[in-house]
């Protein structure tokens, strides 16, 4: 007596001998429902509470609206994917034998269960089947019962007999009403022999036998009858056309009541039922009609329509049939976002038949309606006779007034004062010129801001007023006040100049200003390095003084005497910026710092200015050469360069160059108003020539060309007048140059020459001077020699590096500063 | 002075080492163009930052480590981001190597020393590529400049301390009688240290540009070598162009100890900076770094100051012994 399974307790063991095993494991407790599902076991009381509280709460389909915010439709098992058993995967179902059947869908395969409820889209409910539908029903079981199948009714039959629907045609219920049966003929019930007579004759029927047909054939059955009985006592009228085809009744005697159906036994139902009055056939009569008039054929009159001017009430619409083989009722899938009526009620039931389901009945209709239009106003066609059309109607011209003028005058008070008459036009071309001067200056007057103020435009008030005049006041110096003008110039660089006025500065002469301080920076970041020799005196003392200092010092630090000795203190002005980096209160105000500023600008730019400052000594070389009688043309460059600038270029040719500068002087004043401004637009343009890049940069080109380049120098030298060599910056410095010598004495130009070392002209020139580091030039050079050695010196200064080389490599320059005449040349 | 760590830089020849403001990390340059950063007390290295063309000859970083400025032989300063590693900035005006570079407390402005006898000083905060000043009074290459609180010091080989005292507007021009390759404020701000060409570090006033002090025996006549003051101002640490670390006494001069990095390696220790705390040194010979630990203050007893200097052999070799483990 083993139980199956060892070791564990079984239900077999239970009762007989529980001691005899050990029980591994706990009872279930017997308290718990065994039944309950693992889902309900697994969420305990909580679960089926839930599930009792949905399920009693559901709404239409199962669904329970939380409202709009809390989510809409709650979906699934409490909105999980599962159901009250959990999540069941379907079982996988292969199709693998079905692959090629097709499977047909229907709506009802997309629609939820919901939609079948009594308030769904398509709800499922009883209701009548096609085939229960009256007339269906009576037309079938004649169907079915005609060929002699009457005998045999099946349990279909019967109870579809049984079963009738009360829908009727409200035409059909008045005639039932009134004795009429379904498949009997309307009308007055006849003798058995007289109806048998005409059946026969509807059969059978000779063209002399039938009646003639009315011309208005489709009409009621009953009316038709009684017109046709009445036609057929009307023998004598015409028929036209061919004998009627007696196969074409037979058809409707198809139609034909069921009552007809024993042909056999005529005789003894004629015996049997001879006192009896039987319904009048019912059959669809067709007139076969015969011409009676000379229209053509398919012709018919208007008037013959619609004679009783209403429908037939016996004929159902056929949308209704239609509608009523629609399955799907109800307005489907809900509503949309952005449809309008959001009250709408999603549940209703639409309306199937306010749509067309035909397109040729509304035609139909309003043909219909046309004619009855017609019918009812008594309207006729009628046609009018055509007659010829009258004459074309000429109107006269309208009467012009007779103090009428071409051209419309305004009254003189809305006029604003009329401009002068206007010349006769050939007397206008003449005088254009002299005419309109006066206005011209007018026009000039009224530059943007008195035309702002005009204009009621005040903004511009805050700057200073309007300059009128055109050229800079710099220019416009008189030859007299010459002197005056150099001060001037610091001045305007000094003060830091407003927007308006570097505007304008920038306008009258554009480049200039670029170019100039691009040579005072350069100047100055090499003033440092050397040292002028031209005045010896002042330099030994300078160096003896320091030569002394620096002695002492080493005497001071020899004595290890450090302090006061060997300290220097001298001011020095930080940056206010600096300060500010700093958090430390500057200890100057802050304009102080701007001189120097100016003075320190970065070498990157200086040198990209270099070549700029090169082109611009090139080409006012070019205007020089072409006005040699009057060097002073070229003052633009040295009018708008600062002072340092200037007093450069003079010391170079201080000793030699002063001379002719005070001869040219009085003659060049009246053209320097003008020079300026063209000079400069000149040097925009203008671009060095190739043969000056290559003086600079080709070394081996340039030996080849030397010897014509030197003849055509010679000759252009020899037709030059002047002693001078044709370098620009000479003659150009003299204008401003003059002033400055005239007005200082002869001891402050030689300060300036020793001050004014920055430029590398002034290296040759220091030469000379013992204290002086490098080779020194003699100070009365040829003319041409010393040119050469300036170009020398651009060209090298297009190269920042090989500044300080220069002095070593004196002589492969002068090759190239042929090379720069011979550019010099070409600019002419 | 104890050896405590010693490792290689891998980046050539350094250049510079330089703590950074709290002292865990230091950055050093190093002849093969890069900016290693450390933290030096692990020998880990956490970033390079290359930018430079040429050897980098001075690097600095900010008060909040954030960004470092650094110029090298490329005579470009640059600004460098230390996160990214990307430069921010590069300032390219100088027409010499640049010796050295500072920022200002808030690292809003850098100076720059550079042979061509200038200090620069540019703007980070603006847009502006240009300085916004420069200093160009010395004669002579500036070698090496420091910053006190309202002054800039700059030493120069005109022989000349510069003082620009921004706060007066004044500038101090002390003649030193030497060649100055490094300067160096002390932490009180009274005094300046300046290294020479002539094998001695000055010990100057600042107020009066006295001489305080003379440090010697120790060897600097073609490098720049540069020193450091200790955080309490009493100790001066240099380096030496024989390959040791040396260190004085600043009151009485008395040179302390002089320990030999190698001991078969004679090549110059160039750089050395101090721990901004703690009694930390580092130094740097050819690729390697060092750290050094102060010890106790044995080494201060006056009998053992004397020992030194009398026997000053014996002691050199003792350190090198015990600095070498």
């Amino acid at each position: 007596m083993s139980s199956r399974y060892p070791g564990f307790g079984s239900k077999n063991d239970d009762n007989e001998s529980n001691e005899n095993f050990v029980t591994i494991g706990t009872h279930f407790d017997p308290a718990e429902p065994t039944n309950s599902t693992s889902i309900l076991a697994t969420l305990g009381r909580k679960a089926s509470k839930l599930v009792d509280l949905s399920s009693s709460n559901y709404g239409y389909d199962g669904k329970r609206f939380h409202g709009a915010f809390t989510g809409g439709f709650n979906a699934g098992f409490y909105n999980t994917v599962g159901s009250i058993e959990g999540w069941r995967p379907s079982e996988f179902k292969s199709s693998r034998t079905e692959r090629a059947g097709k499977r047909s869908y229907e709506p009802e395969d997309f629609m939820d269960k919901g939609d079948f409820s009594e308030h769904g889209i398509n709800p499922k409910q009883i209701k009548i089947r096609n085939i229960f539908d009256q007339n269906e029903s009576v037309t079938r079981s004649v169907i079915k019962q005609l060929p002699g199948a009457s005998n045999q009714r099946t349990n279909e039959d019967i109870l579809r007999d049984m079963i009738r629907v009360k829908t009727l045609s409200i035409g059909k219920k008045i005639l039932m009403s009134m004795g009429w049966k379904p498949g009997e003929g309307v009308g007055v019930k006849m003798s058995r022999k007289h109806r048998q007579k005409l059946k026969w004759s509807l059969t059978q029927e000779t063209p002399k036998d039938r009646p003639p047909s009315p011309p208005k054939s489709e009409e009621e059955e009953e009316q038709q009858q009684q017109q046709q009985q009445q036609q057929e006592q009307i023998p004598g009228v015409k028929v036209y056309g061919v004998a009627m085809p007696p196969p074409s009744f037979q058809q409707t005697i198809k139609k034909t009541s069921r009552l007809d159906d024993d042909n056999d036994d005529d005789d003894y139902d004629d015996r049997l039922y001879a006192n009896i009055n039987l319904p009048p056939l019912d059959y669809e009569v067709h007139f076969q009609l015969q011409k009676r008039e000379h229209h053509g054929l398919g012709y018919k009159g208007l008037e013959s329509l619609n004679l009783f001017g209403h429908n037939n009430l016996f004929v159902q619409p056929s949308i209704e049939k239609q509608i009523s083989n629609v399955k799907i009722r109800g307005q489907a899938f809900g509503v949309g976002i952005e449809e309008d009526e959001d009250d709408k009620d999603l549940f209703a039931e639409d309306d199937l038949k306010q749509y067309d389901y035909e397109l040729t009945t509304a035609n139909d209709n309003t043909t219909d309606i046309m004619r009855q239009k017609t019918q009812e106003n008594n309207f006729v066609l009628k046609f009018a006779r055509y007659e010829s059309i009258s004459m074309s109607v000429v109107y006269p011209p309208p009467i012009i007034p007779i103090d009428f003028r071409i051209g419309h005058r305004f009254p003189k008070s809305a006029m604003p004062p009329p401009p002068p008459p206007p010349p006769p036009p050939p007397a206008s071309l003449s005088n254009e010129t002299s005419v309109n001067e006066p206005p011209k200056q007018i026009s000039i007057k009224h530059d943007a801001n008195t035309r702002g103020l005009l204009l009621g435009d005040l903004s511009f008030l805050s700057r200073p007023p309007p300059n009128m005049s055109v050229p800079p006041p710099n220019v416009s110096v008189s030859p007299s006040s010459k002197v005056e003008v150099t001060p001037v110039k610091p001045i305007t660089i000094s003060t830091p100049s407003l927007e308006w006025d570097v505007e304008k500065e920038r306008s009258s002469h554009t480049t200039p200003t670029p170019t100039n301080t691009a040579r005072t920076q350069f100047l100055d970041a090499i003033k440092n390095r050397f040292t002028s020799s031209s005045d010896r005196i002042e330099m030994t003392e300078r160096q003896s003084l320091e030569v002394a200092l620096e002695s002492d010092l080493k005497k001071a630090v020899s004595l290890n005497l450090y302090g006061d000795l060997t300290r220097s203190t001298s001011d020095w002005k930080p940056n206010p910026l600096l300060c500010k980096r700093m958090n430390i209160p500057n200890p100057y105000s802050d304009d102080a710092y701007n001189d120097s500023k100016e003075s320190k600008k970065s070498r990157r730019q200086l040198c990209s200015n270099l070549f700029e400052h090169l082109f611009t000594q090139s080409s006012t070389d070019s205007l020089t050469s072409s006005e040699q009688s009057s060097p002073i043309t070229i003052p633009p460059p040295s009018s708008s360069s600062s002072l340092i600038s200037n007093t450069n270029e003079t010391i170079i040719r201080s000793s030699t160059i002063t001379p002719v500068i005070s001869q040219v002087q009085p003659s060049s004043v009246p053209k320097s108003e003008f020079a300026p401004i063209e000079s400069f637009e000149q040097e925009n343009q203008e671009r060095p020539p190739l043969d000056f890049f290559s003086a600079i940069f080709d070394n081996q080109h340039s030996d080849d060309e030397n010897a014509d380049e030197q003849e055509v120098e010679e000759k252009k030298t020899d037709d030059i007048p002047k002693p001078i060599n044709s370098q620009s910056s000479i003659v150009t410095n003299p204008s401003i140059i003059k002033p400055l010598a005239s007005s200082s004495s002869i001891t402050y130009q030689s300060d300036h020459s020793d001050s004014s070392d920055s430029s590398i002209e002034e290296i040759e020139v220091s030469e000379k001077s013992s204290f002086v580091y490098g080779p020194a030039i003699p100070s009365n050079l040829p003319s041409r020699s010393k040119t050469d050695h300036d170009n020398s010196i651009w060209a090298k200064l297009a190269n920042t590096n090989a500044q300080y080389e220069e002095l070593k490599n004196k002589k492969k320059h002068k090759k190239k500063k042929k090379h720069h005449k011979k550019s010099k040349k070409h600019h002419h | 002075m104890q050896l405590e760590r010693k490792f290689p830089a891998a980046q050539g020849a350094i250049r510079c080492v330089r703590y950074n403001i709290d002292g865990n990390y230091c950055l050093t340059s190093g002849s093969d163009r890069t900016i290693k950063l450390w933290k030096p007390d692990s020998s880990l290295a956490i970033k390079t930052y290359t930018g430079h063309s040429q050897e980098v000859l001075d690097v600095h970083s900010s008060y909040d480590n954030s960004r470092l400025c650094s110029g090298g032989g490329d005579k470009r300063v640059l600004y460098i981001d230390v996160m990214s590693g990307k430069i921010m900035k590069k300032y390219q005006a100088h027409a010499g190597r640049v010796q050295a570079v500072r920022f200002n407390e808030e690292a809003s402005i850098i100076f720059s020393a550079s042979i061509d006898g200038t200090v620069k000083i540019w703007d980070i905060k603006s847009r502006e590529y240009d300085p916004i000043q420069v200093l160009d009074d010395a004669k002579d290459s500036v070698t090496s400049l420091s910053l006190g609180n309202n002054e800039l010091l700059t030493s120069s080989l005109d022989q000349r301390v510069r003082i620009y005292d921004i706060r007066y507007g004044k500038l101090y021009e002390d003649y030193i009688g030497h060649n100055l390759t490094y300067i160096n404020i002390s932490h009180d701000q009274q005094c300046f240290l300046v290294g020479t060409l002539s094998s001695q570090i000055m010990l100057f006033d600042k107020i009066n540009g006295k001489l305080l002090q003379t440090f010697v025996d120790y060897t600097n006549n073609t490098y720049m070598i540069e020193n450091a003051l200790s955080n309490d101002d009493q100790y001066i640490y240099s380096g030496s162009e024989n390959g040791r670390l040396i260190c004085w006494n600043l009151l009485t001069a008395k040179q302390i100890c002089s320990i030999e990095h190698e001991s078969d390696n004679r090549k110059s220790v160039n750089t050395l900076t101090h721990h901004p705390k703690e009694d930390k040194l580092l130094t740097a010979q050819e690729g390697n770094i060092y750290l050094w630990k102060k010890q106790d203050k044995i080494e201060e007893k006056e009998e053992i100051k004397n020992f030194f200097i009398n026997d000053k052999q014996i002691n050199t070799s003792k350190f090198v012994s015990g600095g070498f483990e």
